[in-house]
């Protein structure tokens, strides 16, 4: 079932002397010995009566240890095929072979509980990275999703289009589907590994929608720790190419499960459920409405290849000056829904697509942004409920587009 | 002397009449054979047009890019458009051999060593359109991205430049023209740039500097709070 595994002959020596691991914890944003010896701590008050000690396996990425064969603090260390990422994964840094890596390194060990922590494992408490193993080891949980803490302005596409698209798809109300830390159980990881890799590159998406498909059960672990961020954020545009490609990709394969599903369910959470840290405060929307509506005057002749004519009217009433901004969730959600199928047919270059789209993305950056610029947190969470809500009340619009993508849509 | 002028007229008469009399041959097998041509480039085109319809072949060119480069037609049309005129085309070419075998054989040698220039050319700019289309596309994109007004106009000034690239570059493999697209080339793409330089040094000559001195006086630019990722 899983694939022949390709690790060096030093990796196959260390992984023969070890016989088999319960829990195996992934690090590889580790970078020096300290900052080894310091995680090997944490795992250690983490799975705490848990997992034996000589069952639990810490990866590091190899060259984190001068010498890896020799133990720190008597724990069971494990060198990965892979050097130490820079902070927040990123496409550029062979996200997919890294997952691999990690799949075939759990199969190998017989582990039944692998938590993979991208964030810097120094912002970690015990008690997060314990919610990350514990459901999987205790409740028979698959996939552990993280809870990060931000603020409203923080996650915008994750908000917009990730969370809200992978409810109203798969049926589960995830808030962090695209998370840097996971905890995963051994069926996940022979189901990964029985999947071909191929269209599994780029951001993890297909993580939690490949679970839930495979009918896994899914939970979240608050980790009480700030959303990762990448150290030098590209531009708007490419990070809509770099999440919304394999997203759409991902709706593409799994076509057949999503058009099955009706409603959605929460998924349970370990720990505290809140999320939003900062304050009410105002901002500067402006000029996301000027490239919208720059966008409306040049791009409308590529818009029209992908979005029915009424959108385009409803985005044409966008155009004219308002005392207020709004865009509204269904109209929104349609959106999402018409450019994901113009994705799947082809209508243009692909990566054209996409960076089309950021005019209207930012339009609703705008109109979420002053609408819940004064909001209180619950208002907040309520305001993104509502979108979520739209996505799944949108939802029969995209399953007949999809099914019949040349009928007439006024 | 009228007998003479007579005789001279019959003969005239004669030899006219006679050469139109072998000239009818050729010119009805002409006719037959660029009748029958068309018949059949019409029937291969419907044939054509049929099977690649079956094939999906405008969707197939469609979802490679290559089916907006021809505007109001589907690519199916223009193959079997293509097809039907080739036939049509080799029809006319048999049917001038009945007038001087000779003299249509040199000129077939002709247009055949032609074709491969021809091919070239439109090869050329045919890749040329798509790539212009293609590449002004992302430069729209790009340029409302990031909120350039004159966005439009960025986008097509970089497509016609590709395309009188292109056209130039398809010119020069057919031969024609020679030095003149060179220099109208030359002349063209120097005028371009010598009018931005004008328009960029004399025009707006004030508001580069302006926005230069805003540039280098700019504080750090307090981190903006929106956060995609």
């Amino acid at each position: 079932m899983a694939e022949p595994t390709t690790v060096s002959p030093e990796l196959e020596q260390r992984l023969a002397q070890l016989s088999g691991a319960e829990v195996a914890v992934v690090m590889p944003a580790l970078t020096t010995t300290e900052s080894l010896r310091e995680a090997v701590a944490l795992v250690r008050r983490a799975l705490d009566g848990l997992a034996p000690e000589n069952r639990t396996v810490v990866a590091h990425p190899d060259g984190a240890l001068a010498d890896p064969a020799h133990p720190t603090d008597g724990a069971v260390l494990l060198p990965l095929p892979f050097g130490a990422m820079n902070g927040f994964p990123g496409p550029g840094q062979h996200l997919a072979e890294m997952y691999r890596a990690v799949f075939r390194l759990s199969h190998r060990l017989g582990v039944r509980a692998c938590a993979l922590v991208g964030s810097d494992p120094a912002l970690l408490s015990a008690d997060a990275l314990r919610r990350l193993v514990a459901p999987v080891l205790e409740q028979n949980f698959d996939l552990i999703t993280p809870l990060y803490l931000r603020g409203r302005f923080e996650g915008l596409l994750l908000s917009a289009v990730v969370a809200p698209l992978v409810r109203a798809l798969y049926g589960r109300r995830i808030l962090f589907p695209l998370g840097a830390d996971v905890g995963m159980s051994s069926r996940l990881v022979e189901r990964q590994l029985a999947l071909p890799p191929a269209g599994r590159d780029g951001l993890p998406v297909w993580l939690p929608t490949d679970a839930v498909c495979a009918g896994l059960q899914v939970g979240q672990a608050q980790l009480g720790i700030p959303l990762p961020v990448r150290r030098d954020p590209p531009e708007v545009s490419e990070v809509l190419v770099q999440v919304l490609g394999p997203l759409f990709l991902d709706l593409e394969r799994n076509a057949a499960s999503w058009q099955k599903v009706r409603g959605s369910q929460s998924v349970p959470v370990f720990g505290p459920a809140r999320w939003l840290v900062d304050e009410p405060g105002t901002v500067e929307v402006g000029r996301m409405i000027d490239t919208f509506r720059l966008g409306y005057r040049d791009l409308q002749g590529l818009w029209s290849g992908v979005l029915p004519p009424a959108t385009l009217v409803e985005l044409k009433r966008l155009t004219v000056p308002a005392p207020a901004f709004r865009l509204p969730d269904e109209l929104w959600a349609r959106i999402v829904y018409d450019f994901a199928l113009a994705h799947r047919l082809r209508i243009m270059s692909r990566d054209h697509l996409i960076r089309a789209m950021t005019p209207l993305y930012l339009a609703w950056v705008a109109s979420y942004a002053d609408e819940v610029a004064t909001a209180l947190p619950l208002g907040v969470e309520y305001r993104l409920e509502q979108v979520g809500a739209a996505f799944e009340a949108q939802k029969p619009y995209l399953v007949s587009r999809w099914r019949w993508p040349d009928r007439f849509i006024p | 002397m009228w007998d003479q002028v007579r005789q001279a007229l019959n003969e005239s008469v004669s030899r006219v009449v006679a050469g139109i009399a072998n000239l009818l041959p050729a010119f009805v097998a002409l006719l037959l054979a660029l009748l029958t041509a068309a018949v059949l480039g019409w029937l291969l085109a419907f044939i054509l047009r049929r099977f690649l319809r079956s094939v999906d072949f405008d969707g197939q060119m469609k979802r490679l890019g290559f089916a907006d480069w021809v505007p109001g037609q589907s690519p199916s049309h223009l193959v079997a458009r293509t097809a039907m005129w080739l036939v049509i085309l080799l029809g006319f070419m048999i049917g001038v051999t009945a007038f001087d075998a000779a003299l249509t054989s040199a000129l077939a040698m002709r247009l055949f060593q032609y074709v491969p220039n021809l091919i070239a050319a439109l090869l050329v700019l045919a890749v040329g359109v798509v790539l212009a289309r293609f590449i002004a596309r992302g430069v729209l994109i790009s340029a409302v991205n990031r909120n350039l007004q004159h966005a439009a106009l960025l986008s097509m000034g970089v497509k016609w430049m590709l395309l009188v690239m292109a056209a130039a570059m398809a010119l020069e493999h057919l031969g024609i023209g020679g030095r003149i697209v060179h220099l109208a080339f030359g002349l063209l793409f120097g005028g371009i740039v010598l009018t931005l330089a004008l328009a960029i040094g004399l025009g707006s000559k004030d508001m580069v500097s302006r926005s230069l001195e805003r540039q280098a006086a700019k504080p750090e630019e307090e981190p903006e709070p929106f956060r995609h990722l």
